[in-house]
């Protein structure tokens, strides 16, 4: 499957009438890193707090409630090796209301997006100082979740320089810095100068979207999309460990793969499945039920970048013991130490996954929100199809190109977190 | 079998009552390859002091979280779980207050899957072992949320407005009550609680209403029943203590405000009815939502309603610098609408936005089957929700205002070193 072009928008529609609403995503691909997290997070709460037609948070929350309810969320999504500010509405069908209310979610689209509180080429000041109270809030309460706050750590240790390590909430430094004139410089650069994506899924018109498309695709530019590469592995890993004031040890192993030999990573999704990725993964079956180390011993694999990130939580004298419990599971996996059904559990369970997604409106549109850059758009279907051809051999083969990078372990024995 | 057409939201439950007494619901999607069924039975943390067979029982806190941990053991000493995993599925349970939930989601074989589903939750398999070995797992699991301070901010909101009702308890217990916790408990509770007649089963999505009833009749046999009776304590209408605090490693305080309210008999109505209320009163379109929110004093702010046995309660969450000054602006607001009432137009415009965000909720099947059981096990239907909110008139709302949202507390979790 291929993006369509309308214009400048590249739009990716997946219709499907049995579910009763529909989920509408405009995304806007910037670059990467610290200063775009946190200009696209304080853009996107800017936006969201009033415009022209609705000036305050409450009006705009009043409209979308005349619309059946209908929500709006925003978001700063990793997609590829690009940050993507994405504003995304979501909204009944017209069986269900007796209205059409895709012209009216994209007149209310337009005029958040087209229409925002600007005066002498800066935000509306008020507004902009109260978003920037809230977006500060969210960027130091990333510590509140203890074992999301290690993962997210851990990444950022792992990628070093490289700007994918950045969260996409944002940095209070950067933030600082931020000022309405300057705010407002980066919305004209968003909407002039990067690769815009509407993606459509759910109970819609499709002639109707690309009518609504073609009105506004003249009012946006064109960008590239960006490129990146995998990370490369370390000749030694790295061990880091901080102090906090908790009760369970939150344990993050960064392992890097080499996403290029195959090109297709399909492989890796399964390798990671088998490794951690579910109640049949060694992780779960080994460390957390015959070891009864933790409840949670999960991995998980980040294809952007060929990261894979294994966690548990722990006590602290658990550390050594974890740590190479996790290991071992690896070594066992390149040594071909698992057997025929276990791998062929693990596919299914994938297969069963990409299947079961498309009857999950939310699956459906996250998938195809993280694909949408794609030259060539794997389909859910073809995703199911495609872990159904992966060989055993060809997992002990990945599994011998896995390196561990970093190991992080957030620990006891803090009043908070050490900076 | 019964078969209720829902035409107004596209929808139609089929209902019988097995040979067995295993009452079971199901709702085919159509265009839906997926299954998802929820077995769940009438047991929850809350079930901990119970009279069967003429004996009282009083037994250690976490046991039905315990219990539904080592539900996936066999006897053959495999795990419940492999067995999904060769016919391509997902498993899972949980526990909350009221019962206990066994799960599959699949996309292929759904009926081997549900076969295996009534199957491995009727034969427990309990040892000194296993369970020594859980203890370690639902240890660590414990101290995981022992680090959550949404979790923390809570259950400090259930303590304080709880007395005696053990709704004020852990649902996984704590470390030191789980050790007390032996095989025999476990077979006691599950011969009391684990009948098929206290026990429901949900199917929703792809799934014929006939071939599910045939594998339930083949897969559990008839047995005889006594009922355990669940013994809860009498609650006093006020609240333990109107405010508790605590420290933890978070960046900004985070609270929770609680109402104690007298749980009723119609549960539809009441979830409707009060779910139109917090939109109206806490919502995001509401004045005080707004006013909280432009002054600074929150970051944001949600509210809900929750209802189950023998209690029912209104919670307000939310982040910000003063938890204080926002629990008495609140209390402010409650007593203005109490005294000047609302705009009526509003309330049209949030009874439509609540309708809407239910229909889109029958999109989501797991979704769906965990609000339709806790519904049905407590007498109410979760599918009649929409056309329930639709008729909250404006003196329902003032009624409640009136009669109700009297007995409140305050839980916050405060950044450590902050106002010590």
């Amino acid at each position: 499957m291929k993006i369509k072009k309308i214009g400048n928008i590249g739009l990716l529609s997946v219709p499907d009438s049995k579910f009763k609403n529909f989920k509408v995503a405009l995304s806007f691909a910037t670059l990467r890193g610290k200063e775009y997290a946190t200009k696209n997070s304080l853009l996107l709460k800017v936006l969201l707090s009033g415009c022209e037609k609705y000036p305050t948070k409450k009006d705009i929350n009043i409209a979308l409630k005349k619309l059946y309810g209908s929500s709006i969320s925003a978001a700063n999504v990793k997609v590829r090796f690009n940050l993507c500010p994405k504003i995304e509405i979501d909204a009944l069908c017209d069986k269900y209301c007796g209205e059409n209310l895709l012209t009216k979610v994209f007149e209310l689209i337009s005029e958040i997006i087209f229409k925002p509180l600007v005066k002498n080429n800066a935000f509306d000041s008020e507004i902009f100082e109260r978003e920037r109270g809230v977006l500060a809030s969210d960027i130091a309460g990333v510590i509140n979740d203890k074992r999301q706050y290690a993962l997210l750590k851990c990444l950022e240790i792992t990628c070093g320089d490289d700007p994918y390590g950045a969260t996409g909430v944002g940095d209070l430094e950067v933030l600082k810095t931020v000022s309405p004139e300057s705010l407002y410089e980066h919305y004209k650069y968003i909407i002039k100068n990067t690769a815009v994506t509407v993606t459509a899924v759910g109970s819609f018109d499709e002639e109707a979207l690309i009518r609504e498309v073609q009105n506004i695709q003249n009012k946006f530019g064109s960008g590239k999309i960006s490129d990146g590469d995998i990370l490369k592995a370390s000749a030694v890993a790295e061990e880091v460990k901080e102090k906090s004031d908790i009760t369970q040890g939150k344990l993050v192993m960064a392992f890097t793969t080499d996403v290029g030999v195959s090109g297709d990573d399909t492989g890796e999704s399964v390798l990671n499945g088998l490794f951690g990725g579910g109640v049949s993964s060694k992780l779960f079956n080994i460390v957390r039920e015959k070891m009864s180390l933790c409840y949670y011993a999960s991995s998980s694999y980040d294809k952007n970048k060929g990261i894979i990130l294994a966690q548990a939580g722990i006590d602290f004298e658990n550390y050594e013991k974890t740590t190479k419990a996790i290991l071992d599971q690896l070594t066992d996996i390149q040594n071909g130490n698992f057997t025929d059904e276990e791998f062929e559990n693990v596919k299914k369970g994938l297969i069963n996954n990409a299947v079961s997604a498309a009857d999950d409106i939310d699956l459906v549109a996250g998938y195809y929100n993280g694909v949408a850059l794609d030259d060539e758009i794997t389909t859910l279907p073809e995703l199911a199809e495609k872990y159904g051809k992966v060989k055993r051999e060809q997992i002990i083969k990945l599994s011998r190109l896995i390196k561990l990078k970093t190991t992080y372990f957030l620990c006891g024995g803090g009043a908070g977190i050490d900076e | 079998m019964n078969k209720k057409n829902y035409d107004k939201i596209g929808e139609t439950v089929y209902t019988e009552t097995a040979a067995c007494g295993l009452r079971t619901v199901i709702i085919p999607k159509k265009g839906f390859t997926k299954t998802y069924a929820l077995l769940c039975t009438d047991f929850g943390s809350i079930d901990r002091h119970f009279k069967v067979s003429g004996k009282e029982v009083t037994i250690p806190d976490g046991v039905a979280h315990f219990l539904e941990h080592k539900m996936f053991e066999q006897e053959d000493g495999g795990n419940a779980f492999d067995k999904f995993a060769v016919y391509g599925a997902n498993a899972n349970a949980f526990t909350n207050f009221d019962m206990t939930a066994y799960l599959f989601s699949t996309s292929q074989n759904y009926e081997e899957c549900l076969s295996h589903l009534l199957s491995y939750v009727s034969h427990p398999y309990y040892t000194d072992e296993n369970v020594e070995k859980e203890q370690g797992i639902i240890g660590q699991e414990i101290k995981m949320y022992d680090d959550s301070p949404d979790w923390r901010v809570f259950f400090g909101m259930l303590e304080d407005m709880y007395c005696e009702h053990p709704i004020n308890i852990d649902i996984a217990g704590t470390c030191e009550e789980i050790a007390k916790i032996t095989k025999e408990t476990l077979y006691t509770c599950y011969k009391s609680y684990y009948h098929p007649r206290n026990m429901l089963l949900c199917v929703v999505g792809n799934a014929d209403p006939q071939t599910v009833m045939e594998i339930v009749d083949k897969e559990i046999p008839e047995t005889p029943f006594e009922k355990a009776t669940t013994i809860l304590p009498h609650e006093p209408e006020t609240v333990s203590r109107e405010y508790s605090e605590l420290y933890m490693d978070v960046a900004n305080p985070l609270f929770m405000i609680g109402f104690k309210e007298t749980p009723c008999e119609d549960v539809t109505a009441a979830l409707a009815k009060y779910s139109v209320l917090c939109e109206l009163v806490f919502g995001k379109s509401s004045k005080l939502y707004n006013e909280l929110y432009d002054e600074g004093l929150i970051f944001g702010m949600g509210a809900d309603y929750s209802i189950g046995k023998q209690y029912a309660l209104v919670e307000i969450s939310g982040e910000g610098k003063n938890p204080k000054e926002v629990y008495g602006r609140v209390l402010a607001r409650i007593k203005e609408i109490k005294e000047n009432g609302f705009d009526r137009e509003e309330l049209e415009i949030i009874k439509r936005a609540l309708y809407g965000k239910f229909v889109k909720s029958l999109n989501d099947t797991d979704a769906m089957a965990v609000a339709f059981a806790s519904d049905y096990l407590l007498g109410g239907d979760y599918l009649q929700r929409g056309g329930r909110i639709l008729e909250v008139t404006y003196e329902d709302i003032m009624d409640i205002l009136q009669k109700g949202l009297k007995h409140s507390v305050l839980s916050a979790v405060y950044p450590n070193g902050e106002n010590k």
